[in-house]
This record gives C-alpha cells, sequence and structure tokens, in this order.
C-alpha cells in the first residue's frame, strides 16, 4: 500500500465521518420536530377545548330555562383571582345549577417534569369534579363593575361582577430540550347578557 | 483519490446539503404555521369578545335619547364614532367602535404570548371599524343612514403571518305594533 492510498483512506474516512455526523445531526433535528409539533398540536387541541367548555358556561350565566323562576340574585357566588362559581340552569329544567371552576395546587401534578402545572377543575352543583384540564399553569379572572371599575379579588360582593376577563395559559408536562410548549386563550370580557341583571 | 472520485465526493456533500438546507427550510416553515396558529386562536378569541361587547351596547346614541324617537333610519347618528368623554371600556353605543375621530378604534392588548421568535411578550394590535350597510348589500359602505351597522375587527401581533379580520352586522329592530 503506497503513501497515496494512504492519504486516500484518510480523506475517505474525514469526508465519511463528516458526511455521517452530519446524517446524525439531521436525524436528531428530524426527531425533534416530530416530537415539537406533535406536542404542540396536542396543546392547541387542548386550549380550543377548554376554551369551549368555559365559553360555553360563561355566556350563559344567569340564564334560567324557566322565566318564572329568573330571580334578582347574585349570579356570580364566590370570585377571586384563580377560582369562580356561576349560576345558570345547565340541564334547562328551570332551577338554577351551580358551576365551581377552581384550579389545584401543582403539588397535586408532582409526578410530571413541568413543575408549574396543575388541574382546572369543573364541579356542578355538588357533583365530582370534573377535571377539564391538567395542563393549565395559569389560569387568571379579572372582574370589573358596571362602569368598568377594576375589582379587588376575592370579591366581598361577587355580585358586583358585571364583566368579566378570563385568561388562562396551558403548557406541556414533558420538555424537549428544557422547553415547554405553550399556548394562551383570553377573553377581552365575558359579555353574558343575564350578568348585568344583578 | 483521482479527478472522477473527488468529483462525485463533492457531488455527494452537495447533495447533502441540499438536504439538510431544504430539511431546515421545511422545519422552520412547519415551525413557524404552529405558533401562527397559536397566535391565530388568541385572535381569534379577542377578536370575538370585542363583537361580543360592541353587540352589548345600544344600537345608537339616539336610542338612549328616550325623548326622542325613532321612526325612520335618517334619525340614526351621521357620523359613527365615540362621542366626548367616552373612552374604552366605557363606550355606550355600537358606533363608539368606530373611534373617537370616527376614523377607526384602536386597542393594544398588553397581556399576550411570547413571541418565539424573539423570546419577548408580543402585544395584540386590536382596531375596528363602524359602518352603515344595507341589508341587500352587507359586504358595501352605505352612503346612506341604515338599520344596520357592520363592525369590523382586525387584529395582529408582530407573530402572526397575516391579520385575523372578522365582520359583524348588528342591527336596529323594534316589535310592530
Amino acid at each position: 500500500m503506497g503513501f497515496s492510498t494512504i492519504i486516500d483512506i484518510l480523506s475517505a474516512t474525514i469526508i465519511g465521518g463528516i458526511i455521517l455526523l452530519n446524517l446524525l445531526k439531521l436525524n436528531e433535528n428530524v426527531y425533534q420536530a416530530e416530537v415539537t409539533t406533535m406536542l404542540d398540536v396536542n396543546l392547541q387541541v387542548e386550549v380550543v377545548n377548554v376554551a369551549n367548555v368555559i365559553e360555553s358556561d360563561f355566556n350563559k350565566i344567569g340564564y334560567c330555562a324557566d322565566p318564572e323562576n329568573i330571580n334578582d340574585l347574585s349570579k356570580v357566588t364566590v370570585a377571586d383571582t384563580s377560582l369562580i362559581k356561576i349560576v345558570y340552569d345547565i340541564d334547562k329544567d328551570g332551577d338554577y345549577d351551580t358551576v365551581y371552576y377552581y384550579v389545584s395546587s401543582t403539588d397535586l401534578l408532582n409526578g410530571t417534569p413541568n413543575p408549574r402545572d396543575r388541574i382546572l377543575y369543573r364541579q356542578v352543583n355538588s357533583e365530582i369534579p370534573f377535571m377539564v384540564s391538567n395542563r393549565i399553569v395559569d389560569f387568571n379572572l379579572k372582574y370589573f363593575d358596571s362602569i368598568y371599575d377594576t375589582l379587588t379579588t376575592p370579591l366581598a360582593s361577587p355580585g358586583l361582577a358585571t364583566y368579566i376577563k378570563i385568561a388562562f395559559r396551558v403548557e406541556d408536562p414533558y420538555a424537549y430540550d428544557q422547553q415547554y410548549n405553550e399556548a394562551y386563550w383570553r377573553r377581552l370580557t365575558v359579555t353574558a347578557k343575564n350578568l348585568k341583571r344583578n | 483519490m483521482n479527478l472522477a472520485q473527488t468529483m462525485l465526493t463533492i457531488g455527494a456533500m452537495l447533495l447533502l446539503s441540499f438536504l439538510i438546507l431544504r430539511f431546515n427550510s421545511i422545519q422552520l416553515t412547519s415551525a413557524e404555521t404552529a405558533y401562527n396558529s397559536k397566535f391565530g386562536i388568541v385572535a381569534t378569541s379577542l377578536a370575538n369578545s370585542l363583537i361580543e361587547e360592541a353587540k352589548d351596547k345600544v344600537f345608537d346614541e339616539v336610542v338612549y335619547d328616550t325623548t326622542k324617537s325613532i321612526t325612520s333610519a335618517s334619525d340614526f347618528s351621521t357620523v359613527l364614532k365615540a362621542e366626548a368623554g367616552e373612552v374604552y371600556p366605557n363606550f355606550d353605543d355600537f358606533d363608539d367602535y368606530n373611534g373617537s375621530a370616527g376614523n377607526g378604534f384602536f386597542y393594544l392588548d398588553t397581556l399576550s404570548l411570547k413571541n418565539p421568535q424573539t423570546g419577548k411578550a408580543t402585544k395584540f394590535e386590536i382596531r375596528s371599524k363602524v359602518e352603515y350597510v344595507s341589508d341587500a348589500n352587507p359586504d358595501i359602505k352605505s352612503i346612506i343612514k341604515t338599520y344596520h351597522k357592520k363592525l369590523s375587527v382586525s387584529v395582529f401581533s408582530n407573530a402572526m403571518i397575516d391579520t385575523v379580520k372578522i365582520n359583524s352586522v348588528f342591527s336596529y329592530w323594534t316589535l310592530l305594533e
């Protein structure tokens, strides 16, 4: 084997190595893109689902199927930064029902790598609470009176709440490369017609 | 290595480079699409809530005045704008969402998402305008006053590829006696 052959082998090894490294990097990028996209799509589906549940409830605040039973009592009975109790006739039986939204502490999801995730619950009357989402990191409610002055939480008189601002953020429980995917949703104000009857 | 081998190697490297570049470009495009749809969800929600908010107000300032009776569309306001002293969110009628000068309303929503490109929170710019439209032609601005007003809301943020635009028509109606 002559000197030039050795040079050839060495060159081929170096070039082959560079190509192999590039291919490995490409493979890693493909995997990362696939995982991130999949997680992101799931998260966006989650945010839309949660938004649908919340919107469906909040737009009906104060509604009652039987007009005879409509009263002037407060339709928001408990109001705080991350919990709210609203009243409307869910099952259209002519009686008011209570819907309670609240979030758990982060300790409940200690098993996930994300330190901020918590559960958003929706409880109807005294039924078992329903888990709306287990990826909530921020569930924020703001309350305003009839002239749009911000009300201090927790509201001593929840009946004063005429407009409500809702915002929530969801994050993936698992991170890729220390980055948690996030999605966000918010409403300027909830303008349920019956909310202003208080 | 002879010339043919060198050329083949260079060719292979070029092909690989193109492949990697193409892949990176696809990856960037899909990432952009993903976060654009993420921002689109918020923008749509903001636009819809502004429309709902506006529809919760009365049709026209004149409707508030109980001393005036509305017998025809010509009784409504000529200039569609927020009256003096009316500042968002304290609007009282639908056309206040055409701004105080009557040439459009602008609101900067400060609570927002982080822009994945810059890593900074990106604000949403909400714009709206109100104009009279006819029931026969709701897409075209009416030059005369009618019983229908169209609210056009546009929401944009730096992280979005395009603006989200939603229109809604609000009508004045009364029970016939």
